[in-house]
């Protein structure tokens, strides 16, 4: 049996929560899985809100289809359940892991995280935590620089000591991270309190646990030259953020990017702000690597405005449609692996899932048998209306050469623009041949050009991780060479097609690199044909 | 099919026709605006300014071997969005001098006297506004004040002068001679984390905005020696370690501010600072310095305020409309709440659209 729900929001902590109170206020259907893994720092005991199907203890095991329909497998204790949902979102928290072992240091009764300390300090006095006259050491970013969010909460724990408490404390730090609101205002504030702060240099302090009792440290202070040593009551020591073990089986189910760091979304600016490579599939909170309890609880906001919107098909409205004619198509799926977006369903014919695809051209760029049409994407036209341009200048005097300027819509197009909103005109004799993506022009294309009288050929994507279809970019460069390839074997020099990546505020550049080419080409010569 | 096909388009009807304000369009005002205008919301998108964009349409890509995430590109792109969208109309050059009402408000515009010629009369005099968002970013520091000969040395610029010649150029020449910078220095916290103007905040953006621009200039004039003098580095990206630790083997850090700056004969910038290796004062000359100015609130928010009958926190920033702190559909988002960095920007529209709404919707939140 399969059970039916809008949405499936995955996570175990506040972030999830507050994603599925979110929609569930909506009206919309939320099943919450809250995980099967048990870590100390995760299980906040949370009352889920009205309306929400929550499966405690349990895990997504498994997903196919495609957004809007996906068929997902969830695991509680061995029971296996299948449900259908629209949409995904993944909303675990971050894990906050402790730098004992940085500092050479082992926990002890005197030498506590961060996080240990706060939830003491949640239920019992300070006074009764901290011994009278207490010097209170903070370890912040040594090796490795903190994460602000992190800072933010040492500082304001530092701050609240020194006022409240008659401990004396000392702040020691790297680069002190206080690009988070209020930060700076908040070190000055424990400043004036009496707080001590002290700043690794390049000479790391030695640390030494005296007894069960006291921690010892020895340090080099840079603003004074001089070294000094304390013996601490009470260590505090800082942590790091890393993104939730269960991610990566997240994602490997999901089928979605990573950063470098483990987090769930490609580091790539079109992924802002809650956007995976899978439409249907959003990413929120300490899965995205946003830390800070307000910033957690602003991402569970407007992640469900994007869910909302793709449920209702409000962000699609622009997109152009995508159709396999089945007449041509000989089922070698290409498509389906060329597809970034996974949005190319093989059972049982082959057909672009409207609600997945983005209308990046990929694929129709790719289908050996020419059988993905695109609703109004143009480049046949484009490429046409280059062999109609009046007077054909590559025969003038002197030579003007005849480009093609094959460019993708969210980069070279706008790069264009922006060049001709600085004052800038292109040379007589281009053309320029918008498209959806860098990666949707086929190496068929860029050959037609030079049927249609081109001089020489220049493609224009995006930066390598700047694709909004991941892929995209590097599909662009390798059809350029296969292109240039081509070229060499029927003798035309392969110059004469170019490769280049371009950002959308690049509006100077586009005509460098343009005139660039156009010297280029005016040195080959007009294309004997 | 399953259930999932009910009526989704049934969710948030009662936004269609309703009428949505923004105030500035960078890229939050743009993002905000996007959102609001996808559920049927009819936007008008004031800018005192001439052109759309904001601050990040004027920066460079920082982009080398790839991208390294700096966002500026997703304002043209959001902006050409929002040109396209039917239901958005773009007032440029324009501000707003009354309000009057409660629950739909009666918005007066005037000519903001910015570009004038380029838009002069070409709004309506009155709006009406179910709700309104208030995205007017941030003013950058002026450093004139500061001992750095900003104003006087045509060899010092700001982060965001250096921005617009990299933007308008491709590169980044010395505005005295047009020659290519060997030796440059960039000095951080200009006119932030300064306790003694009163500015008690981190810019957040200026460390990574420095250090970006530092490596393309060294990547485009190959030979540049670049000197970064800062008090804390700030992170900037989920791969900060990583880019930063790049960095470092590039550019030269001094975990230092500098006292001021002197011109040599040759137009060249003697910088005075206190070494913290040999612990004393030391003179080093670069031939191009960039102050990192820091974001500040912009001097007319008081009056835009006060226009609104909305609350401006004690740094002069915009509160955030949270817990009830703004009357009823009036909304902040952006650079206007205090510093922030373009992903940052984006998010916080977001989170205002998601606000905004939900207000409309039915007036829920609040
Ligand atoms: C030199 C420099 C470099 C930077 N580099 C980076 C970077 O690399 N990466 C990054 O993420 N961030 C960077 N930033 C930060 C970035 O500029 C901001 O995050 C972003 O511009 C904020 O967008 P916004 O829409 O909130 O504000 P703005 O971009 O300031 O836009 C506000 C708009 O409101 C208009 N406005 C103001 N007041 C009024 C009024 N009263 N009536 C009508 N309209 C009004 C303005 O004309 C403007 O168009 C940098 C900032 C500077 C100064
Ligand atoms: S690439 Fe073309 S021929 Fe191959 S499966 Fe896809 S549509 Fe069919
Ligand atoms: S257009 Fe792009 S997203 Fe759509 S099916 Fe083709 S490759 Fe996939
Ligand atoms: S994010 Fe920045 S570096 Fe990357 S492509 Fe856009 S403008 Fe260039
Ligand atoms: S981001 Fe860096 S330069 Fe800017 S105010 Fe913060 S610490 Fe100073």
């Amino acid at each position: 049996m399969t059970i039916y729900s809008e949405t499936l929001v995955i996570g175990s902590g506040p972030c999830a929560s507050h994603v599925a109170d979110n929609l569930a206020e909506q009206g919309i259907g939320v099943t919450w899985v809250t995980g099967n893994v048990t870590d100390a720092v995760n299980t906040i005991a949370l009352q889920p809100p009205a309306r929400v199907n929550r499966v405690q203890g349990s895990a997504l095991v498994g997903c196919q289809g495609q957004a809007g329909s996906f068929r997902i497998i969830l695991d509680q204790g061995g029971v296996r359940t299948a449900h259908g949902v629209a949409s995904i979102i993944v909303a675990e928290e971050a894990l906050y892991l402790p730098n004992f072992s940085e500092y050479g240091l082992q926990a002890s009764r005197r030498v506590v995280t961060l996080s240990a300390i706060e939830a003491k300090a949640r239920d019992v006095a300070l006074e009764s935590l901290i011994p009278p006259e207490a010097r209170v050491v903070f370890l912040n970013g040594w090796r490795r620089d903190s994460h602000p969010a992190i800072a933010a909460r040492m500082l304001a724990f530092c701050l609240r000591l020194q006022k409240i408490s008659t401990a004396r404390t000392v702040f020691m730090t790297g680069n002190l991270k206080v690009s988070m609101d209020h930060m700076e205002a908040c070190c000055q504030a424990a400043k004036a309190a009496g707080a001590i702060f002290v700043k690794f240099g390049d000479r790391v302090p030695r640390m030494a646990m005296l007894d069960d009792t006291r921690v010892q440290i020895d340090y080099h202070d840079e603003t004074s030259g001089m070294d000094f040593r304390v013996s601490a009551d009470l260590v505090i020591v800082d942590e790091t953020v890393h993104a939730h073990p269960s991610l990566a089986g997240i994602a490997e189910i999901l089928r979605l990017e990573r950063d470098a760091t483990g987090f769930l979304q490609a580091d790539n600016v079109h992924r802002l702000s809650n956007s995976t490579n899978r439409r249907g599939v959003f990413v929120a909170g300490g899965s995205r690597a946003v830390a800070g309890a307000e910033q957690q609880k602003a991402d569970a906001g407007q992640v469900a405005l994007q869910v909302v919107e793709f449920l209702a098909g409000r962000d699609r409205e622009s997109l152009r449609t995508v159709d396999i004619d089945q007449g041509r198509c000989a089922r070698c799926l290409t498509c389906y692996r060329l597809c970034p977006y996974m949005a190319i369903d093989i059972s049982p014919r082959m057909t672009v899932v409207a609600q997945a695809c983005q209308s990046c051209g990929l694929c129709a760029a790719g289908c050996p048998n020419q059988a993905i049409r695109m609703s109004d994407a143009g480049v046949p036209e484009a490429i046409e209306a280059l062999s109609r341009i009046e007077g054909n200048p590559a025969r003038s005097v002197p030579f003007t050469p005849r480009l093609a300027i094959f460019g993708c819509n969210r980069s070279a197009a706008l790069a264009r623009e922006a060049a001709f909103a600085l004052g800038h005109k292109l040379s007589a004799g281009v053309t320029f041949v918008e498209g959806l993506c860098g990666g949707s022009f086929s190496v068929n294309h860029l050959l037609k050009a030079f049927e249609a009288d081109a001089d020489g050929v220049l493609l224009l994507s995006c930066h390598e991780g700047n694709c909004h279809s991941g892929t995209g970019t590097s599909h662009a460069r390798k059809r350029c060479a296969e292109a240039a390839k081509a070229l060499s074997w029927a003798g035309v020099e392969p110059q004469r097609i170019h490769y280049g990546t371009l950002s959308a505020s690049m509006g100077c550049e586009f005509v460098q690199v343009v005139d660039d080419f156009v010297t280029r080409i005016a040195a080959l010569g007009p294309l004997t044909r | 099919m399953m259930s999932s096909d009910r009526a989704f388009k049934e969710l948030f009807v009662n936004l269609k026709g309703k009428q949505g304000v923004v105030i500035g369009a960078g890229v939050a005002g743009l993002t905000a605006a996007a959102a609001l205008s996808r559920w049927g919301v009819q936007v008008w998108l004031i800018d005192k300014a001439p052109v759309i964009g904001g601050h990040a349409i004027q920066f460079s890509c920082k982009a080398i071997e790839g991208c390294v995430q700096c966002g500026a590109c997703q304002v043209h792109e959001r902006a050409q969005q929002v040109s396209r969208q039917k239901n958005i109309t773009f007032v440029p050059g324009a501000r707003i001098v009354r309000s009057r009402g409660n629950g739909r408000l009666e918005l007066t515009l005037a000519a903001s006297g910015q570009g004038a010629g380029q838009s002069a009369g070409r709004f309506p005099d009155t709006l009406n506004a179910d709700a309104l968002l208030v995205t007017t970013g941030f003013t950058v520091y002026d450093p004139s004040h500061k001992p750095y000969g900003y104003g006087q040395f045509a060899n010092v610029l700001t982060n965001l002068d250096a921005e617009r010649i990299l933007h308008a150029t491709g590169a980044l020449a010395r505005p005295s001679d047009g020659r290519l910078p060997r030796r440059m220095a960039f000095i951080q916290c200009v006119g932030s984390r300064d306790h003694r103007i009163g500015h008690d905040w981190c810019s957040k953006i200026c460390c990574g905005s420095a250090l970006r621009m530092a490596r393309l200039v060294q990547s485009r004039q190959p030979g540049t020696a670049v000197t970064f003098f800062y008090i804390d580095v700030q992170s900037f990206g989920r791969q900060f370690q990583a880019i930063y630790d790049g960095c470092r083997e590039r550019i030269r850090t001094v975990r230092a501010i500098p006292a001021d700056i002197r011109k040599t004969a040759d137009d060249d910038m003697q910088v005075t600072y206190f070494d913290p290796q040999d612990r004393n004062a030391t003179d080093a000359v670069f031939d191009l310095v960039v102050l990192s100015a820091g974001l500040t609130p912009t001097a007319d928010n008081a009056v835009l305020a006060s226009v609104l009958g909305m609350r401006l926190l004690e740094n002069g920033f915009f509160c955030p409309h949270d817990n009830d702190t703004q009357p009823p559909g009036m909304f902040a988002a952006g650079a206007a709440l205090g510093p922030m960095s373009i992903a940052e920007s984006i998010d916080s529209a977001g989170k205002a659209a998601f606000d905004m709404v939900r207000y409309l919707d039915g007036g829920r939140l609040r």
